[in-house]
This record gives C-alpha cells, structure tokens and sequence, in this order.
C-alpha cells in the first residue's frame, strides 16, 4: 500500500505486538483489582463492563480522525474507528481479534461471577452491545439516526 | 500474580470443574461456537457493488438542495454592473445608449490614435491579408511576422533588445510577475497598484508586502524589515513593484526616490508602464525618460498596448534575459492565443505616427494642464486628484458621506447628469476583493486630440453638473 493511503488513525491495531500488549494490559487491570481488594468478587465483572463502555465510545462512537489528515480528504469524517479498519473490509484478522476479546471476557466473567442475577445481566449486556457493534452486518448502520452525523 | 495462583490452585480448578451447571455449559458452548464461527469466516469487502434502490434514490434526490451558480449580486455589483452601449464613435466623441455626439472622457484614448486614418487604413489592409485572428498560441502556429515586426519595432522605441509581446494587456503584468518571483520570495508592493499587478502578484504566491502610496519613508521600513541575511538572505529574490502612473491614483511614481535605494537593500524593480508609456518624457517613453534615469537600470518594463497606442495587447522588455525566460515562464505568452495581426500592425503604425509626430505630446500635456488647472478651483464639492502630468484625473469627494454606498451613489448621480449633458466620465470601479481600494471618485482621461473647445465644454458641463448635485 502507498504510503500517503495508510490511516494512520487505524494502522497501529493491526500490529500483533500491540494484541500481546492488549491482552495483558486487561491481566493487569484484574491484577490492580485483586491487589487492591482482595476480596472483591466483582473483579471480572468490572473488567469486563470497564473494558466494553471503553471500547464502545472509542471504536463505535467517536469518528473521523483525530488529527487532519488532507490526503484522506474527508473520507473517514462520518466513520467510526471500527468501521475505519482495513478500509471497511469484514472479517480480517484484527476485526476478528477484537470481537474475540469481550466474548473470552463474557466467557470469563461468566464464571467467575456466575449466571444469574445482576452480575449477569451486566456481564451480558455490556458483551452484547459491544459484540453486536463489531458484526458486519452493522456496519455504517445508525440504529434510529443515534450518533448520525 | 495473585490472579496466577487463582487460576492454578488446584482447588480452583476442581471447583471450576464441579461448578459446571447444565446452563453455564450450554452458554459456553454456545460461545465457543461462536467463535469457531467467527474463525472461519473468509474476510470479504462489504458494498462492493451496491446500488442504491428506488425510494433511497428519491430521498436523494428529495433532499437535494442545488446552490446557486452564481452568488447573489452585492449592492456595489448591481451599481457597478450598469450598461454603456457605445455603438459609434470618432477619435474624441461617441453615440452611447442613443445620446449621440458625447464627448467621452472615460476611455484611455490617451494619443488620440482610435478612428485614426491612417491607422484604420493599416488595420483594414492587414485584415485583407491575414483575417481577424491569429489562430493558436505563438508556440503553436500563432507567430506572425506582424507579431515579430512589433516586438522589434517596440525594443527599438524602448531602445532595448526586442520586447515579449503578449496577446492582451492584463496578462501581460499579470504573467509577467509569477514568471520571475516564485514562492519564496520577496515582493514590495505600492497599495495602490492597478488589479492586474495585484493579480500578478497573488499569482506569484511570494511573499508580498505593501508599502503606503507613494511613501520612500514606509518602502525603506519594508525593506529594512525583509532585509535578510545569513542562508535565507542568499537564496530569495527581492522585487518592488510600481506603477509609472498610477492609474488608481493618477499619481507619478518616485522613481528616483526608489532608485537610490535599490543598490543599499538589493531588489529588482518591475515597473508597470500601461498608463505613462506615449505620456511621459520628451518622446514618450515613459518615466525613466521623464526622470532622465537610465532606462537599464530598470530590470522589467511593461506596458498595456491598448492605453496609449490605441489597439491590444501588452509587451514587456528588459535585458535579454528576461525577454528570453517568458517566452518558456510567462503563463500569458505560452498559454493564450497570439495578439490579432491587425492589433499588431496597427499597434506599429501607432508608434511610428507617435515617434514621427511628438508633438502630440506637447498638446497632451498642454490638454492635461489645461483641464487640471480649470477643474482645480471650480467644482464644488469635488476635489482634483493626481498629478498635473499624468493623464489619469480622479475627482474626489471633498467631504465624504462616511458610507462608501452612499459616496459611490451620489458620484453615479454626478456621472448620469453630465451623459445627459452631453460627457461620458465614468466613476473608478474596483473589484471588491481588492486588497486596498482607493476612495471613491470618478475617473477622467485626457487626450491629445480634444480640442480647446472640448476641453471647455467639458469643464463647463462638470462645474454645471457639480453645482447642482452640491447644493450647499
């Protein structure tokens, strides 16, 4: 790919180092956690639903780019950071990575937190909503105009 | 590592295993499934060949809204945009929107050469042999020995090496300026130059600078100001551009004032000759002649053809090397059709009459002193500006109205008076994009062939015309 058409904005999520640098940055979020208190329970719970509020607004919320860019000339205005990587293209590697990690945190937490109660329906909607987000099928889709323009 | 050691214990593990409801392995199957799914699927691009359906095509369409081609006219537009019809016209009068026999002071008919015999004669028997156009660029079939012939009759008047000519008189300056600065260099301007030079100017993406009309004080400020020394002092061009006569002003430029700086700070002089070449100096040409200042010391000359000489196009002269580096770098030369033959010989024939004939100087200027002095006391409200040599007189207002609307109003209605009268004078008009734009006044132009007559009539119909628009 020529230079001046790399995104910037979205290149750096391809990186597979940057996957190993993800994965254990969450490890030691539910370390602090467990260093801090020993004894709370919730402690995948709170990564899990940290993790997908997080993600939502940074890859499904927040678009165009950050910096001005004049040789994209405008054409990631009106997109997501999700919707901005590989160009659009569906299932590719980082795409699949990245709905892979809140279904292992659903899976986790899940677990450890059990399947009934209010720890489950948190655990289950913040995973939903954020696995939901990634599908292709949702793709430059603005559920009743929400986040439109 | 705490969570290490959870995940370990073996305790852990047993109860990981002994915890598994039927619910809980049914959810996780159904995620692993999941992901099995996600693994396998083959990336793919979505909309590759999308087309948009019918009802999503009229929403389109419904909610377009087309922006006008052309913005609205702002209130100096629809002033500015009045028609002058002229449908005949001798060298000093005209038949204009069906007043006939006007005598036009609006035009830069400076020599009088408009409707000349001989000149016309010239023009019709070079018609007879080449037709009206010159059919393509100069580098593409468009050079005609008329075209040469001019250029070198015009490096002999201006006693230089053969002149660059160019096919109309604003892309001559307007070319000629972006062909030598580029970006990165330095240009100082007067704030009142003509909308040609400021074209040129804006063209040439330098970097420019404006010194106040006419003002050494605020030039040599500038130039101390650009003054650069060291690595970025080496490499930028420095260049002052002036008008001889300015025709935003009818000002003479201080030439020597400017060329008694130049060897202290270094520039180039471009000097824009349209409105004093065929004016000044004993024979004509122009102000080095009328400063007695050697006409090489002033890198690049040019000079409209369409002013005093009375037909088209523009020419440019200067060492050879400047001739030279247009005719590849002047976007004018290289990029528009060559000036029409008939303008080309009648533009020679003009010269040569002027040349033959410099008494048509001596009566310009009496002419332009004549008219200066008469209007200098007798209009009310209005006052002369310019020089007394310059052909180029702007009548000012005395007092303004503090609107400029209001000012260009009240002068349209001074201008509409005296066509009733019997003068066609025009008001200054600018384009409102103009960096500087001087006062409001109405422009006249004075020629060589008015007689002592006319020059009374007209002055008689502006102090008329005057009195009853400035009442008080």
């Amino acid at each position: 790919m020529d230079e001046f058409q790399i995104n910037r904005n979205e290149s750096w999520m391809h990186s597979q180092s940057f996957w190993v640098v993800y994965v254990l940055g969450l490890l030691l979020g539910k370390l602090t956690i467990s260093i801090l208190d020993p004894d709370f329970q919730y402690g995948w719970l709170s990564i899990t639903c940290l993790h997908a509020l997080i993600t939502f607004f940074g890859l499904h919320w927040q678009k165009g780019l950050p910096f001005f860019f004049p040789e994209h000339q405008g054409k990631y205005t009106r997109l997501t950071l999700w919707e901005q990587i590989d160009k659009g293209k569906q299932y590719t590697p980082t795409r699949k990575f990245f709905t892979l990690v809140p279904i292992v945190l659903f899976m986790i937490t899940l677990h450890a937190n059990g399947i009934s109660g209010l720890p489950f329906y948190l655990n289950a909607i913040s995973s939903f909503v954020v696995v939901l987000s990634k599908m292709p099928k949702m793709d430059r889709v603005r559920i009743f105009g929400i986040n439109k323009y | 590592m705490t969570t290490l050691n959870e995940l370990l214990n073996s305790k852990n593990i047993e109860s990981f295993i002994t915890n598994l409801s039927a619910p809980h392995l049914f959810l996780h199957g159904l995620m692993l499934l999941f992901i099995v799914y996600l693994l396998s699927k083959r990336p793919f691009k979505p909309r590759q060949n999308d087309s948009l359906s019918k009802s999503e095509e009229e929403e389109l369409i419904r909610d377009w809204r087309p922006i006008p081609l052309a913005p609205k006219l702002s209130k100096m537009q629809i002033l500015n945009s009045k028609e002058v019809v002229i449908t005949s016209t001798t060298p000093t009068h005209v038949t204009v929107n069906g007043h006939s026999n006007v005598l036009n002071l609006a035009r830069t008919n400076y020599l009088g050469f408009i409707g000349h015999p001989e000149v016309q004669a010239k023009a019709e028997e070079t018609i007879r042999k080449y037709g009206v156009g010159s059919c393509g660029p100069r580098g593409f079939y468009g050079s005609i020995d008329v075209h040469i012939e001019l250029e070198k009759r015009l490096g002999k008047f201006m006693s230089t090496v053969p002149a660059i000519l160019y096919s109309s008189g604003y892309a001559t300056i307007s070319s000629t300026i972006p062909s030598f600065s580029k970006i990165g260099d330095i240009i100082i301007a007067d704030r009142c130059v003509s909308q040609p030079i400021q074209v040129g100017l804006s063209l040439s993406r330098s970097q420019v600078h404006y010194f106040k009309h006419n003002d050494i004080k605020d030039l040599t400020r500038i130039l101390e100001l650009t003054n650069k020394t060291g690595e970025k002092g080496k490499i930028s061009r420095k260049f002052v551009v002036v008008e001889g006569i300015y025709y935003n002003t009818g000002e003479l430029c201080a030439l020597p004032q400017i060329m008694a700086l130049k060897d202290k700070y270094k520039f180039r002089i471009i000097i824009d000759e349209s409105h004093s070449i065929g004016i000044l100096g004993k024979t004509g040409r122009g102000i080095t002649e009328h400063y007695n200042i050697d006409a090489e010391q002033v890198e690049i000359r040019t000079a409209s053809l369409a002013n005093a000489f009375s037909s088209g196009g523009g020419f440019c002269v200067g060492s050879d090397t400047v001739v030279t580096h247009q005719r590849l770098n002047g976007v004018g030369y290289v990029f528009s059709a060559s000036l029409p033959p008939y303008l080309a010989t009648s533009a020679t024939k003009a010269i040569d009459l002027l040349d033959s004939n410099p008494d048509l100087l001596n009566s310009l200027s009496h002419n332009i002193h004549y008219m200066y002095k008469e209007l200098q006391d007798n209009l009310r409200g209005l006052k002369v500006c310019g020089s007394p040599l310059s052909p180029v007189i702007h009548l000012r207002l005395k007092e303004s109205t503090g609107n400029r609307e209001d000012d260009e109003k009240l002068l349209e209605q001074l201008v509409d008076k005296s066509l009733d009268s019997g003068v066609l004078i025009t008001r200054a008009k600018y384009v409102e994009t103009e960096k500087f734009i001087p006062e409001p006044s109405i422009r006249l132009c004075i020629n060589a062939v008015l007689s002592e007559a006319d020059l009374d009539f007209a002055i008689n119909v502006l102090k008329s015309v005057s009195q009853s628009t400035f009442k008080n």
